[in-house]
Formats: C-alpha cells, sequence, structure tokens
C-alpha cells in the first residue's frame, strides 16, 4: 500500500494529489455562493461597536493597573459602584489624615481652654476685657493650694439660690481650681454689670470671688461667673441691705485665701460676701473709679450661715 | 504596510488593537470559504441556517480577539474550528445526530485509488457540465458523510489543513483526525464511483 499523502503535514503541498477532488469541489453548486448582504453588514457593523465600545488594548495597556481596575469598575456592566466605594474611602483617609494628631472631640480633657469656653457666657455678650486684665496671667498655683481652692469652691457650689427661677446647679468652671486666688470685681466690669436690665441681674449665681493677688484674673473669672443664669433670692439681697454695718469695719477688701460669692442686686450693686465679711460696692461710675469697695461689714459666723440658708 | 499584504495572524491582531479596516479586509479575504464551509457542514437539510450560523461564527471571532495567540495555528485554521463548533452546537440543537466518532473498519480503505485517480489530466473531463455534475454529486456525497468525517475532510481540502493542525484545532488525536480522513474518502470513493469509475476518470497507477 502506498503511502497515504494526507496524512503527513506536507501533504497538501503536494501538487496535483488532489487535483480532481479540489476541481469537484470548485464545482460544487454552492462554490460560489456568499452570505447575504445583511449577514455581512451585521457582522461588520458587529465588528466595529466591538472595538468602539471597549478601550483600545494599546491605551489601556498604557494605563496603569489602578486606573484600569477603576475603568472597569465604571463601565456599564459592571454595576458594583466600586468608583464610588473608592471615593468614600479616600475621603474617609483624607479627613483621617487631618486629624492625625488631634484627639476627638468628646476626649479633649477639660484643659484651661476648654473650661475658658464653658464658662464664656452664651445668653448675654461678654464685655471686653481691659489689655492689662487679658495679658495678665495667672500665677501657678501649687498643688497644696490648687486643693485648699477647690475645697472652698464646693460650699459655693451650694450657694445658688433658688427659689424665684429653676436654677440650675451651679458648678464652679474648672479653671477656678487652678486660679490661685479670687479677686474683687473690677470696676469696669461693674459699670458694664449697671447697664444691663435688673431682671436679667435678678437670675445671676452666687459665685466664689477669685483671690485678689491677681485682680485682674480674678476679675475675669468672677465676670464669668457672674453670666451663669441663676435666680438670687429676693430674701437674700433684703438680708444683706439689713445687715447691720454699724461701721464700717474694714477698709481693705477681703482676704485673699477666703472663699466669696458674689451677688448682684438689682440695682446693680455687688455684694461680696466672705466667711466674716460683706462688702457692696454700686455699680455707678464713681464706684467704678475706685478699686476698693465702698462699705465692708464684718459679719459673724451665724450671720455668714444665715446668708447661706438664704442662698439655699 | 497594506492590510491586504498583512497575513491573517497581523490582521487579527491589528483588528484586536482597535483598527476595524483590519477586520474587514480578515472578512473579504476569507468570507467566501468560511460560508461555504459552513454550509457544507451543515448540509443540505440546514442549509438555511447557513446565514445564522456565519453569523454566529464571526461574532465569536469577534469576540475572541484579546485571545487569539498567532503561531499555534494559521488565522483559518483557527476560524474554521470556530465555525465548526458553531455548527455542531447547531446540529445538536437541530435534532440532527452528530456522530463524532464514527470508526467503520469496512470503509479503512487505502485513498491511492484517490490519489491515482487525481493525479490523472483527463482533458475529456474539462467539460464544465462534467464538473458541474460532480460537484453537485460531490454535494450530496457530503451530506451523506458523518459530520465528524466531514468536517475532517472539507476542512483538509478546503483550508489546505495539515493533519496535524486540524487535530489541534479540532482537539483530537492525529491518528483520530487522520482515520477519519481516510474514513471519509473511503465514503466519498463510493459515492462519486460514477465520475470517477467511468469515462472521465481512468485509473492509473501512480
Amino acid at each position: 500500500m502506498t503511502d497515504i499523502q494526507p496524512h503527513t503535514p506536507d501533504a497538501s503541498a503536494v501538487p496535483g494529489r488532489d487535483a480532481r477532488l479540489a476541481q469537484a469541489l470548485r464545482h460544487m453548486p454552492d462554490a460560489h455562493m456568499q452570505p447575504g448582504s445583511t449577514t455581512r453588514l451585521a457582522v461588520l457593523r458587529a465588528a466595529q461597536e466591538a472595538i468602539a465600545t471597549t478601550a483600545p488594548p494599546e491605551k489601556s495597556g498604557r494605563l496603569s493597573g489602578w486606573a484600569r481596575w477603576f475603568k472597569s469598575g465604571s463601565a456599564p456592566d459592571h454595576r458594583i459602584p466600586w468608583a464610588t466605594a473608592i471615593t468614600s474611602v479616600l475621603i474617609v483617609g483624607f479627613v483621617g489624615v487631618l486629624w492625625h494628631d488631634r484627639e476627638l472631640p468628646g476626649a479633649i480633657p477639660d484643659g484651661p481652654a476648654l473650661a475658658e469656653k464653658k464658662a464664656t457666657p452664651t445668653a448675654t455678650p461678654a464685655p471686653a476685657l481691659p489689655p492689662e486684665a487679658a495679658s495678665a496671667v495667672p500665677p501657678e498655683p501649687s498643688p497644696q493650694q490648687s486643693e485648699s481652692k477647690l475645697d472652698r469652691a464646693k460650699p459655693a457650689a451650694h450657694a445658688t439660690l433658688h427659689q424665684e427661677a429653676p436654677s440650675p446647679a451651679f458648678v464652679p468652671p474648672p479653671e477656678e481650681a487652678q486660679a490661685p486666688a479670687p479677686a474683687p470685681i473690677a470696676h469696669d466690669q461693674v459699670s458694664e454689670r449697671a447697664t444691663e436690665s435688673s431682671d436679667a441681674r435678678l437670675n445671676r449665681p452666687l459665685r466664689p470671688v477669685p483671690s485678689q493677688a491677681t485682680a485682674s484674673s480674678g476679675m475675669a473669672g468672677g465676670l464669668r461667673a457672674n453670666k451663669a443664669d441663676t435666680a438670687v433670692s429676693e430674701k437674700l439681697l433684703q438680708a444683706l441691705r439689713a445687715l447691720p454695718c454699724a461701721a464700717p469695719a474694714l477698709d481693705s477688701p477681703p482676704n485673699n485665701n477666703t472663699p466669696a460669692w458674689v451677688v448682684e442686686g438689682t440695682h446693680g450693686e455687688i455684694w461680696t460676701i466672705t466667711p466674716n465679711t460683706v462688702s457692696l460696692r454700686d455699680a455707678t461710675g464713681a464706684t467704678s473709679l475706685t478699686p476698693t469697695p465702698r462699705r465692708i461689714c464684718a459679719i459673724s459666723a451665724d450671720q455668714y450661715e444665715q446668708l447661706r440658708q438664704l442662698a439655699h | 504596510m497594506l492590510l491586504n499584504e498583512m497575513t491573517d495572524d497581523a490582521l487579527m491582531l491589528a483588528y484586536a488593537a482597535g483598527q476595524n479596516a483590519a477586520f474587514e479586509a480578515l472578512y473579504h479575504r476569507h468570507e467566501g470559504a468560511l460560508f461555504r464551509f459552513v454550509r457544507r457542514l451543515l448540509g443540505h437539510a440546514q442549509a438555511a441556517q447557513a446565514d445564522e450560523a456565519f453569523q454566529d461564527t464571526w461574532l465569536k471571532i469577534i469576540g475572541a480577539r484579546a485571545s487569539f495567540v498567532p503561531g499555534d495555528a494559521r488565522w483559518k485554521t483557527w476560524a474554521f474550528a470556530i465555525a465548526h463548533n458553531t455548527c455542531l452546537d447547531r446540529l445538536r440543537k437541530g435534532g440532527r445526530e452528530v456522530v463524532l466518532a464514527q470508526d467503520d473498519e469496512e470503509a479503512d480503505a487505502p485513498l491511492d485509488w484517490l490519489q491515482a485517480e487525481l493525479g490523472q489530466t483527463s482533458h475529456s473531463s474539462e467539460d464544465t457540465a462534467h464538473w458541474r455534475a460532480a460537484g453537485q454529486q460531490l454535494l450530496h456525497c457530503l451530506d451523506g458523510l458523518p459530520h465528524a468525517q466531514r468536517v475532517v475532510f472539507l476542512m483538509h481540502y478546503e483550508d489546505d489543513c495539515t493533519l496535524l493542525d486540524m487535530a489541534k484545532a479540532l482537539q483530537i488525536a492525529a491518528e483520530t483526525a487522520k482515520s477519519r480522513l481516510r474514513y471519509a474518502m473511503g465514503k466519498l470513493r463510493a459515492c462519486m464511483a460514477h465520475y470517477l469509475d467511468g469515462t472521465q476518470f481512468s485509473k492509473a497507477s501512480v
């Protein structure tokens, strides 16, 4: 048996081997048939649309892997909003970088700055501080001093009056524990208060007065404390006015280290109450020019306790 | 480089790169051969589906443009294999029995008869009517071939595809392709006996 030429890979290249069969194939009835024109157009249109809808591989090859992945995610056949997810992650990351060195708002401890903010009145605008007062820096208290001031501030928290208005509990601002000493109320502060309505003043709280050692800073602290909305007992005011102050017992302001409350009267007068003295200053312009209180009366411990009772 | 001078592989790669003109050149180059191949594979009974199968074949080629890797086989062989699969699906859906492996030992006749016949040049057979009738008969004979043998025969004679390439494209063993081709030739000999054994074809030894 002869070798079968088509079985070898090069068999088709042998000339004349299948000439007759090829001749028969060429004369088959469908030898010259062509597909319909609609089929041809459909194929060519499909080929054109296929490369029109998708990016050319050469161009996409030049894109980075991220860009290609991003483009594939935004393709119409991909319904997963990858682009949106990536954008969200980027925004979150950006915000995270912005807050990298900061603590979360809720985790910020009550530092001096925050305490000042808390003490800043919101109901009434704070008066502008004098430059010397603003620039004054309170001396750093010793730990014992801070503790003692904290202890003194505690009873003052109970000095809120409840008679005329629902009064929120008095909470001493945090800086008072750090502020070394209370100070008497400054004159300009008093004059500012004189311009306020008496009804508003009636709702001022009793405040521990800062030490005079830091008059300017204490003034600022007292001013801020007076902005709290706490009702002042009319009975307390009456008792203060009726105090038997036979003679100006003292010409000097109260001791720096004694706790003090500040009560504003209906006419703008300022009552500063300590365990052994009660001082009154008017809100008039003349008074504001003189730093010393106009009248300082010595009171006994019983009188002080009565005033506290009235304050409650 | 002109598109007409480019190889099929280069045209396909150019199309995959975004050149639509390359595809048009490729299409016009192989439109007729691929259509005939599809039509003959489907046979006379399903010739009406030739257009659809032809279109499906090209759509598959378009869809597979990115996965086309030149070198393993010629583009035409690759395209014919796609057309074969497309037609096979249609034949199966159409309920026509498709026997892929029909190794008929009876038909295991050598092809030397065909080689002997084809080696002859019969001037009297140059008659157009004769070849037209032979073609008609060959079409009829092809219809009678099993699908597996028909595709091997058509790929070998239409595509000039070697047995090895054919086996690779159809994912069959080379020996299987070889035997199928032999069975197909044996049946065609029997079917075309009138034209081969008659006055038109005189036997002669090679």
